[in-house]
This record gives structure tokens, C-alpha cells and sequence, in this order.
């Protein structure tokens, strides 16, 4: 694994915007393509063994939370508890999650955690950085069956699930807002019709007892780019759990999309080579760790503890309370610091997305760089 | 792991970036993060009265805890944002609470 440099393709930001990322630039240079990251297929099956054996672990934890009835522990709300049951009984289908991966080439992946319910830098993952591969490399090869598996995920969703789709969220977000119409796009292609809806815009039909759209037709099957915990603190939260349409991602995410997850996962599976060291207390490391909101996102309230000496990055996150995990700071490439974001879509591992940061915490600064690996090159 | 499984067979095809970003542009915005859904109003009534029960975050409290569905019939509050019989912007109050869009 190397940082290496790349000539930017002289119309980058038009080939950007026209696969959808037209948000490369809206807070600072997002998206830089004048270095790369390039593997050997070798450390490309790496990455991709330990994403199936992560995922597979994982849904080990939601069996087992749900089984011993640990929701206290994740201090997931009692009010959630029965539609996460209920979900995980029916096995409501997932679409798609991204582990973030701290890797360096040398030792094996190891999680760092698990953005199960709302993850995004999806199109850069799938389209975008497919593009810049055969524009800029044509004879390499990427780690990137993003798209592939999004649709035939959602074939596979639409032959149990037929019928109409609605996809919400923060359409006020471009961000969001491009995320939500590559997946509507897939969705489509895959034989679903869909709808968009601002999450605002949802309405409740005091008549029917039932969730509709801007149009007033039902909403039966819903798509959120908008977090679980959100949707159940929201006023209209308890309606959605009692009335239960079909909802994706589906609520026993819940229990992966806390990060109490990497508790659980060493405590069940201590010493696994793919996690670190975390507890649910930080007398286990001494006084070097790093403390993270048991439900957060984009790094916020992430604490970097480290002989006493403490690094805090700011945010509304840490009520809920917290873990703690072993410090394991992410690798140094020419001043840059990587996270490897590994996608799962449905079941199988699909490709990777790499962001850095100057910083330790790969918080709103990223800068999402693309990769590509050598086919032939296995050492 | 085989190549295969990482090299796509055939290009992308992206139907609806153009054509839907378009759509979205003229999605009709009932309700804005930005400027107060009617719920907010409510609960703004329900911070000033709290007589009337289900109001949103009447009851709540705890970590975590979810609030109750809102009130409905002619005495609550929110007959406010009933267009219809249909009540809106029930959704969206934590994202305005956590910033929105950063979701990771």
C-alpha cells in the first residue's frame, strides 16, 4: 500500500458532477485526485476477507444482543426494542454498510468502527472513482463492485418486496441529496418505482393511521438517509414504530450502528486479529485510549486520550454514553492519515473508499482520494 | 477472492442523476428544517401548556427516550398542522438538532 502520485484529469470537477458528486468542492477541496492510493491484489483479498469476516461477526452480535436482551447496556430506547426484535425475526433486508478500517498494508485490518445505517461517500466509492480508474489507469484494477451489487440487491429487495419505494432524508444537504438519488437510481433500475421525500415533508393521515407522501399516497416501504435514533427521537417516532412499514435500513441496524458494537465484538470474539481492544469502561487501558459516543457520526465528541493528555473533537454527541477503545492511530502517508472504508452490500463485501485527513480523526476535514490495485501484483 | 468479483464486467449506467436532480430541485417543500416546521410551533404551545397530554415531549425525559405521538382530535394543538387530515413535519427536528447532513 503507497500514496502515489496521479495527474488530475484536466475536466476532474465535470466528470465529478456528471456521475453525481457535484459536492467535491462545497466545504474545501473534498475530492483530490492529484495522489492515489495504490495496493497489490494480495493486500486487496486482505482487506476484502476481513470484511466479510467483520460482517459476519456482526450480525453474530445482533443475534446475541437481541437473544440476551443487552439493549441497556446500548442504551437503545425501550420504545425501539420490539420493531428491532420484530425486524431481525422477519429479517427485513439490509442494503449496505461501510466498516472504516484502520490499514496500512502491514498488518491486518483492523475496525475502527461501523457506519451501519446511514453511511455515505457512496458514489465516490461506486461511480466516481470508477471513472477517474479508466480515465487515469486503464491497464489497474480497483477493489469496486459497488454498483454491480447495488443493483442486484435491489433486484433481490424488489422480488420479496415489490411495490412502490419512497426515499427520504436531508434533501437540503447535497450531500444527502446525491447519495439519495444514486440510490434511487439504482433502485429504479432494479424494477423499483420511487418516490423522493423530504423527511419533513412525511405526512400522517389522521384517517387511515398510516404514513403518507407529498401526494397523499401511502408509504408502505420506506428508504432513510436519516439515522434510527433520529427517526425514533422525532415526534412522529413513535408512530413509525408502531405502525411498522417496511423500512431500509431495517431497525436491528440499530444495535450495529452503535459503536457499544465494539464492545461486544472483542468481548465475544476476543483477540480476533481484524478488532481492537474496547469495553464499556476505560479502566482496561491505563490512561491511553480513545473514547467515542456510543452514537455519533463524522467523528464528532471523539476523544484521543494518550498519557493523560487529551485531544477532543467538538460535537453534539455523548448523552447516550460511551466507549472506549484501544488507540490504534491511523497510518502516516506523507503527512496524511487514511481510513479505509469497506462497503457491504447485502451480504458480500463490494469495495473500498479511502478518505484522509491531517488529523488522527477522520472527522468533516476529509478529503476522499481514490485507488487502484495491480491485478498482477500479489506481493 | 477473484478478480472478477472486483472488476466491473460492464459500464455504469446512471439513468436518473440528470433527470431526478431536476425533480428534486421542484420538490415541493412543505415544511423547511430551516424555517420552523408546524410541529415546532407546537411544541412551543406545549412549552407554554402543558395541559394538553401527548404533547411532544411531555412525558419524555430520559436519555434516549422517544417522545409520545403527537395529540390528535380538536382539542390538541396540533389541529395547527393538520392540511387534510394529514399532519406533517412529525420527522426532521434531530437532524435540525444534530446539524443535518453530516451523516458520515
Amino acid at each position: 500500500m503507497i500514496r502515489a502520485v496521479s495527474v488530475p484529469r484536466p475536466n476532474w470537477a465535470a466528470c465529478l458532477e456528471s456521475a453525481g458528486v457535484t459536492f467535491h468542492s462545497e466545504d474545501g477541496p473534498y475530492w483530490r485526485e492529484e495522489s492515489c492510493y495504490a495496493f497489490t491484489a494480495t493486500e486487496i483479498a486482505e482487506l476484502e476477507q476481513a470484511t466479510m469476516d467483520l460482517h459476519q461477526m456482526c450480525l453474530t452480535i445482533v443475534d446475541d444482543v437481541i437473544a440476551r436482551d443487552r439493549f441497556d447496556l446500548l442504551r437503545i430506547p425501550p420504545a425501539c426494542r420490539p420493531t428491532i426484535r420484530a425486524s431481525w425475526e422477519q429479517q427485513l433486508p439490509s442494503v449496505y454498510g461501510r466498516f472504516d478500517l484502520r490499514y496500512d498494508g502491514k498488518s491486518p485490518p483492523v475496525l475502527l468502527e461501523y457506519n451501519a445505517d446511514t453511511p455515505t461517500t457512496l458514489i465516490e466509492a461506486s461511480v466516481a472513482q470508477w471513472y477517474w480508474l479508466e480515465a487515469t489507469h486503464p491497464g489497474m484494477d480497483q477493489f469496486n463492485t459497488v454498483h454491480e451489487k447495488l443493483l442486484a440487491r435491489w433486484e433481490a429487495i424488489h422480488q420479496a418486496f415489490p411495490g412502490p419505494l419512497h426515499f427520504t432524508g436531508v434533501f437540503d444537504s447535497l450531500e444527502d441529496a446525491q447519495t439519495l438519488t444514486y440510490l434511487m437510481d439504482t433502485a429504479h433500475q432494479a424494477g423499483f418505482d420511487t418516490t423522493p421525500i423530504a423527511i419533513e415533508n412525511i405526512g400522517w393521515d389522521l384517517r387511515t393511521r398510516s404514513f403518507v407522501d407529498q401526494w397523499q399516497r401511502p408509504i408502505t416501504r420506506l428508504f432513510k438517509l436519516y439515522p434510527w435514533e433520529w427517526l425514533a427521537a422525532d415526534p412522529f417516532g413513535p408512530l413509525l414504530l408502531q405502525t411498522f412499514p417496511l423500512v431500509i435500513e431495517p431497525a436491528w441496524k440499530m444495535i450495529l450502528n452503535n459503536k457499544g458494537l465494539l464492545a461486544f465484538l472483542w468481548e465475544r470474539f476476543p483477540g480476533h486479529p481484524n478488532l481492537l481492544p474496547a469495553f464499556l469502561t476505560p479502566e482496561p487501558f491505563g490512561d491511553t485510549y480513545v473514547k467515542k459516543p456510543l452514537m455519533s457520526r463524522e467523528g464528532k465528541n471523539v476523544e484521543i486520550v494518550t498519557s493523560g493528555s487529551t485531544t477532543v473533537s467538538p460535537g453534539p454527541y455523548g448523552r447516550e454514553g460511551w466507549v472506549y477503545q484501544a488507540f490504534a492511530p491511523l497510518p502516516d502517508f506523507d503527512g496524511w492519515h487514511p481510513v479505509i472504508g469497506s462497503w457491504v452490500i447485502g451480504n458480500a463485501p463490494a469495495g473500498i473508499g479511502i478518505r484522509e485527513t491531517e488529523g488522527l480523526v477522520t472527522d468533516y476535514t476529509e478529503r476522499f482520494v481514490p485507488h487502484y490495485f495491480d491485478p498482477r501484483h500479489s506481493e | 477472492m477473484q478478480n472478477s468479483q472486483m472488476k466491473r464486467s460492464q459500464s455504469i449506467h446512471l439513468l436518473m442523476l440528470g433527470v431526478l436532480n431536476l425533480a428534486l430541485s421542484g420538490l415541493p417543500h412543505l415544511h423547511s428544517l430551516s424555517d420552523k416546521p408546524m410541529l415546532y410551533y407546537v411544541e412551543e404551545e406545549c412549552r407554554q401548556d402543558t395541559r394538553a397530554e401527548g404533547c411532544p415531549g411531555v412525558g419524555g425525559g430520559g436519555p434516549g427516550e422517544t417522545k409520545p405521538p403527537p395529540c390528535e382530535g380538536p382539542s390538541c394543538p396540533e389541529e395547527k398542522a393538520i392540511t387534510d387530515g394529514v399532519v406533517r413535519g412529525g420527522f426532521g427536528h434531530s437532524a435540525g438538532h444534530y446539524g443535518g447532513g453530516a451523516l458520515g
